[in-house]
C-alpha cells in the first residue's frame, strides 16, 4: 500500500466553522482589492489614509492566512489521492468557478487598462502593475478555499 | 437521482458515521452526502459501501424510491401517510 493519507484519516490543521470561514473569505478577497483600489487612488500618501491602507492589506493577509490554515486549503490543494471522490468533485467545481474569476478579473482589468491608457497613462507605473499583479495572485489562491467554504453546508462528522 | 439505504443500514449495525467512513476509506462528511442524497458515488464506492454494511449493492442503491419499512416488514400496511 502506498503512503497516502487515508482521506477519512485526513488531520484537519486548523478548524473553523463554516460561517466563520464564509466571513474570512470575503473579508480576505475584499479588503486585498479595496487595498489595491485605495493604493491606486491615493497614491503614496502619509498619515490616517497610509493606516488606512495598510489596516487593509493586514486584514486581507490575516483573513487570508486563517483560510489557509484551514480544512479548506487542504481540500483545495492536496493531492487528488488524498481526498474522496466527493471531495474531489467539490474541488474541480471549485476550480472551475475560480477559472471563471480570473477570467473576469482579466477581462475587466483588461478594459480598465485599455481606457486609463487613453485618459491618464502616467497612473499606469510598474508600482501599480506589481500591486495588481500581488492582490490577483492571492484572491486566486484564496478563491478556491472560498468557493468550497461557500458550499459547506457545515456536515457533522459524528452523528 | 439514486436511492439508498445506507441510513438504515448503518444505524442497524450500530456503525458511527466516522467508522463507516474509515471503513470505506472517505471522509466522515462524505456519508452525510451519501445519506441525505446530496452526493451519487461511484460504482467502485457504492460497492465498498455494500460490502461494509454486509448487503447487496441493489439493497443499498436503487433508481426507483424504496418502500417504506413499514410497508415491507407488513405489506397491508398502507405506504400512505394517515
Amino acid at each position: 500500500m502506498s503512503s497516502k493519507q487515508r482521506p477519512s484519516a485526513r488531520r484537519q490543521p486548523f478548524v473553523i466553522s463554516p460561517p466563520v470561514a464564509r466571513v474570512l473569505s470575503v473579508l480576505s478577497i475584499g479588503a486585498l482589492w479595496a487595498w489595491f483600489f485605495l493604493k491606486f487612488s491615493l497614491g503614496y500618501t502619509s498619515g490616517n489614509r497610509i493606516i488606512l491602507v495598510g489596516s487593509l492589506a493586514l486584514l486581507g493577509v490575516g483573513g487570508g492566512l486563517a483560510l489557509f490554515a484551514s480544512r479548506y486549503l487542504n481540500q483545495a490543494y492536496v493531492k487528488d489521492s488524498e481526498i474522496d471522490e466527493r471531495e474531489l468533485a467539490e474541488r474541480n467545481h471549485a476550480y472551475r468557478y475560480t477559472l471563471y474569476y480570473i477570467l473576469a478579473v482579466l477581462a475587466v482589468s483588461y478594459l480598465g487598462i485599455e481606457r486609463l491608457a487613453a485618459r491618464q497613462p502616467e497612473l499606469l507605473s510598474p508600482g501599480v502593475l506589481s500591486n495588481y499583479i500581488t492582490v490577483l495572485f492571492f484572491t486566486t489562491v484564496a478563491f478556491t478555499p472560498a468557493v468550497l467554504a461557500w458550499w459547506d453546508r457545515g456536515e457533522p462528522d459524528e452523528e | 437521482m439514486v436511492h439508498n439505504r445506507i441510513g438504515l443500514f448503518r444505524t442497524e449495525r450500530g456503525l458511527p458515521r466516522k467508522a463507516l467512513a474509515e471503513a470505506v476509506d472517505v471522509n466522515p462528511q462524505t456519508i452525510g452526502f451519501l445519506e441525505r442524497g446530496a452526493y451519487c458515488p461511484s460504482v467502485e464506492l457504492a460497492l465498498r459501501l455494500a460490502q461494509v454494511l454486509g448487503v447487496r449493492v441493489e439493497m443499498l442503491f436503487s433508481l426507483e424510491p424504496f418502500p417504506p419499512l413499514a410497508t415491507q416488514l407488513d405489506p397491508t400496511t398502507s405506504s400512505e401517510t394517515p
